[in-house]
């Protein structure tokens, strides 16, 4: 339970009393204090060597802007506060620590921040004061960032991931494995055998493979909060070393993991070797004085990046093919809906409930977020009867489905996805045919938009805002799918299962049922990646 | 036939006309309450007309709950368009040689009538041209999207397009001791075509008797389209043969009209985009050319657009002029202008754009609200042009400025832009939630 001292390890109360004395992570007047950790070491803000944040603090509830403003105060940090001088002998204390020692540390901090508990509360009040997500999707959030650090939940993911020959992951993670394989001596093999001055005294030593820490750099995006703890996670469930920049969009969360973590640690000296080699910080994107020096190919094995095409496109530069380099592309999300969920009112109000769901992924600025629906119709035909396109039945369907789902989960568009939702219905989109949802002009709280013909996806805002395009059968969508769209969701679901193949073999990543967007599974890819495994270092021995 | 109110609304722009002449004389003639009561009546008489005879802008207000008489702040907060109006047709339509397809798109977006056979165009320039023999003079921009935005004008705002930025412009044109006669024109551009930045050269064409363009040769928009949409380097010079000449070609050959007019005796007037200029003056500096002769003008217009990897800022650019060329700063032009807008907004000499007494600016926030006036303000402009009656003018454009409305020591009253353009900001793709910027779906 939280607030109670857990085997031997500081208590959630006991860190707020802390965090309180030292005046960190709380509000205080327009300023929050905000310490960030460098290879293991708690750094608090302090003199001028700081480096400030602003946001705009949100009315929770209309979910708009209320006029005000916060700063938040973090420690400027210089790249030599993040390299290793001996990377190789930080690899090696990193793998000499247990799978089990690191599921242990992570679960003591995973109690530290339920969102129940007092560090996990004072979070939520802090985080919500200037986040535009609905206390439903913040609080699920915010739980998923202490439920995904739970012991039982890394071995699962880890145990999956890097699973090979029947063998759980965390085997490779711990040890030597022997590969039970059929053995090749190669071209060299007969000529070896026949240079031997003796007899060879028994069979070769087996081969055996283990899973090696990296040391990782993780540039993270600030879409949503659990992007960069969940990044973050990664880097620790291979048990590897590294840093994690936060997003200055995200940054609370981030922090409070780092405060987790660190307060965890002293309880569980057997894994302190990752906290040592782990730094979760914050400096502005492109400061070449931390970036130029950081990404050094003599100190990193992988470099991470998520986010904007800027954010990737500098960070590989950076890295510049001598880091090997996982990037989380930007890609968006669509719809196929056939025409069966236009059979009759009941069957529409359900796919478009279900449609919703996908739409309002991190208020849309997930890249599995659904932002285009292809409605699969006749020109005029069915629906026309029921006064109107089809393309309009199924909007208007999806408008009162984005309704109902603002009044459980309630958005606003930001002043500037205000302000380009309006550049779209008096510009690019002008011909189209417009559902709101609150409201046109400054009252929008979503809208949904019968577009005529090819949509710019480059001025989507992102904000519950749905392009519909009516196609006469759904593969005629077919050539609108490229690895730019991640996720699509398909409806019914005979329709997914007959389109499963040719989706795929456009570059998209998931195909999964409408509405459920937002599936994951222990050991499921991103992006087409089995990440984990790109980030530990398969070695054989 | 042009109704009542649009006549109404052309007689108000000769009087606006004649305000902005008085205006820029600074003579002490110009009373700018007047003016503004005119601009006011001017605009209120355009957002009926526009209400009444274009459809999108009719839908605008209906949503919006706005009716014939509302009032001036209402208009700008709820109907304002954008210039990608004038490009919501789709590309597809052209590729497909639609051409009843963007005809019935620019029906939507217009009061003028679109002539019936200019459905039946086999491609663009053929469209364009049926609209002009119909009596709709078509524009069009390539933006920095690489989509053609197309801005049709009948007759009564095709005049206006032509009249407004001589009435003000031409006491600028006075001040500096400017003896058409004795000059030559120098068009970094094409002869013609519709293309929207080459408009200017070719106005300012019909006041001198010699012009030099760089490509002797009208810009044709088919051409231009198969630039933009080339997807390799090779395409890209396939487009291109549809010049006589290559770019090296012309800009020798342009050298050389600069270097025999010079040796005549000849002053310039010489027209182009700022990153032309720029490249001019480096060739003329490589080729050791003669400065241009005293008395000689650079204006320069378009702004730096996709080539603002090379934007110097103005004092750089004026101290390379008048190095190369040897034109003062003080006889460098520089004017804001948009293939949507009548009225260009002139750069006097101590760095303000001045908003001619016919424009109404606003300045937008992120929200596209509008900022409340002030004696200093920074934000996204707008105007209302109460001079174009045949596509809605009231237009939020995509650059961030700043207005000021403090007198300026040049002597020229009333609103200006203050410090350099740029593009506003908050366009960025966000977090892993972005999108390729290319991508249509």
């Amino acid at each position: 339970m939280s607030g109670t001292r857990t085997r031997g390890s500081v208590s959630a109360l006991a860190l707020c009393e802390h965090l309180d004395t030292a005046g960190l992570l709380r509000a205080d007047g327009d300023a929050i204090r905000v310490p960030v950790l460098a290879r293991g070491r708690l750094v608090v803000p302090e003199g001028d060597a700081v480096l400030e944040i602003r946001e705009a603090t949100i009315d929770r509830a209309t979910m708009r802007p209320d006029g005000g403003a916060r700063r938040l105060v973090l420690p400027r940090v210089a790249a030599a506060d993040l390299l290793y001088e001996d990377p190789g002998t930080v690899r090696a204390r990193l793998a000499a620590v247990p799978f089990a020692a690191l599921c242990d540390w992570l679960d003591a901090a995973a109690e530290l921040l339920e969102p129940d508990g007092p560090l996990g509360a004072r979070v939520r009040t802090l985080v919500a004061a200037a986040s535009d997500l609905a206390d439903p999707l913040l609080d699920a959030g915010l739980r998923l960032n202490a439920t995904m650090m739970r012991a039982f939940a890394v071995r699962e993911v880890v145990d999956r991931e890097l699973a090979a020959g029947g063998v759980p992951g965390s085997r490779f993670l711990d040890e030597w494995v022997e590969v039970d394989a059929p053995v090749w001596d190669g071209p060299t093999g007969a000529l070896r055998a026949a240079l031997a001055s003796a007899p060879a005294p028994g069979a070769a030593p087996s081969p055996h493979v283990r899973a090696l820490p990296t040391l990782q750099i993780h540039v993270t995006a600030g879409n949503a909060p659990v992007v960069a703890p969940a990044s973050a996670l990664r880097l620790l469930a291979t048990r590897s070393g590294g840093v994690v920049k936060l997003p200055s969009a995200s940054i609370l969360p981030g922090a409070a993991l780092a405060v987790a973590l660190h307060a965890a640690a002293d309880a569980h000296p057997a894994a302190r070797a990752v906290l040592d080699a782990l730094s979760l910080v914050y400096w502005k994107g492109g400061d070449a004085a931390v970036e130029e020096p950081l990404f050094d190919p003599a100190v990193f094995d992988r470099v991470v990046v998520w986010g904007a095409p800027d954010a990737v496109e500098r960070v590989s530069a950076l890295a510049a093919g001598a880091i090997r380099t996982l990037t989380f592309n930007p890609r968006y999300g669509v719809s196929l809906i056939g025409r069966e969920a236009l059979a009759d009112d009941a069957a529409l109000d359900a796919a478009a409930r279900l449609a919703a769901a996908d739409v309002l992924v991190w208020n849309q600025r997930a890249c599995i977020a659904s932002l285009v629906h292809y409605v699969e119709a006749d020109a005029g035909g069915q629906g026309t009867a029921a006064g109107g396109d089809a393309a309009d039945r199924w909007a208007a369907a999806l408008r009162e489905a984005l309704a109902a789902a603002d009044r459980l989960a309630p958005s606003a568009p930001s002043l500037a996805a205000l302000g380009q939702i309006q550049r779209m219905r008096r510009g690019s989109l002008v011909g189209a045919r417009w559902h709101w949802v609150g409201g046109p002009g400054r009252d929008a709280r979503a809208a949904v938009v019968v577009a005529p013909g090819p949509f710019d996806l480059s001025s989507h805002p992102l904000s519950r805002v749905v392009i519909v395009r009516r196609v006469a059968r759904l593969d005629d969508a077919l050539a609108l799918l490229h690895r730019g769209v991640s996720t699509v969701g398909v409806h019914p679901e005979p329709r997914r299962l007959a389109l499963r193949d040719p989706v795929a073999a456009r570059g998209v990543s998931n195909i999964v049922p409408l509405g459920h967007a937002e599936r994951a599974f222990a050991g499921m890819p991103h992006d087409g990646m089995r990440v984990l495994s790109d980030l530990v270092e398969w070695t054989t021995g | 036939m042009a109704t009542a109110v649009e006549r109404e609304i052309h007689e108000l722009g000769g009087k606006l006309r004649a305000a902005a002449n008085a205006w820029a004389a600074g003579d002490g003639v110009f009373d700018e309450d007047d003016v503004t009561r005119l601009r006011h009546r001017a605009i209120a008489l355009c957002h009926a007309h526009y209400r009444a005879a274009i459809p999108a802008y009719r839908r605008l207000c209906d949503e919006a709950s706005v009716a014939d008489d509302a009032p001036l702040a209402v208009l700008a907060e709820r109907c304002v368009v954008t210039d990608d109006l004038f490009k919501s047709y789709d590309t597809a339509w052209v590729g497909a040689r639609d051409f009843a397809a963007l005809s019935e798109w620019l029906r939507d977006v217009c009061s003028e009538p679109v002539p019936a056979d200019a459905g039946a165009a086999h491609d663009v320039d053929d469209w364009l041209e049926r609209l002009e023999r119909g009596g709709l003079h078509v524009l069009y921009s390539s933006g920095t999207s690489g989509k053609l935005s197309f801005v049709p004008r009948g007759e009564a705002s095709w005049d206006a397009y032509r009249a407004n930025g001589p009435s003000y412009l031409m006491h600028q044109i006075q001040r500096l001791g400017v003896d058409l006669s004795a000059m030559d024109c120098a068009v970094l551009g094409f002869r013609g075509g519709r293309m929207g930045i080459q408009r200017a050269g070719v106005e300012l064409a019909r006041y001198i008797a010699h012009v030099h363009y760089l490509y002797d040769s009208e810009i044709r928009a088919e051409m231009l389209r198969a630039l933009l949409t080339a997807r390799s380097a090779a395409a890209a010079d396939a487009a291109r043969a549809g010049l006589a000449v290559g770019q090296d070609e012309a800009y020798d050959n342009f050298l050389g009209a600069l270097r025999r007019g010079t040796k005549c005796g000849r002053a310039f007037w010489l027209f182009g985009a700022p990153h032309q200029v720029k490249q001019l003056c480096a060739l003329m500096q490589e080729a050791g050319a003669p400065a241009l002769r005293e008395g000689s003008v650079v204006t320069l217009g378009g702004g730096w657009k996709s080539f603002e990897g090379q934007r110097v800022d103005r004092p750089a650019l004026c101290a390379l002029i008048e190095a190369a060329l040897g034109v003062p700063a003080a006889r460098v032009l520089e004017a804001y202008a948009m293939v949507e807008l009548n009225t260009p907004l002139m750069r006097c000499g101590d760095g303000r754009y001045h908003v001619p007494p016919i424009l109404e600016p606003y300045l937008f926030d992120e929200a596209l609200l509008p900022l409340a006036p002030g004696a200093d303000v920074t934000g996204t402009f707008g105007f209302m042009d109460p001079t174009a009656t045949s596509y809605p003018s009231f237009l939020v454009t995509g650059d961030e400025v700043r207005l000021t409305r403090e007198r300026c020591p040049c002597g020229l009253v009333g609103p200006a832009l203050l410090g350099e353009v740029r593009r506003a900001p908050g366009h960025e793709v966000r977090g892993c939630g972005g999108i390729l910027a290319t991508v249509r779906a």
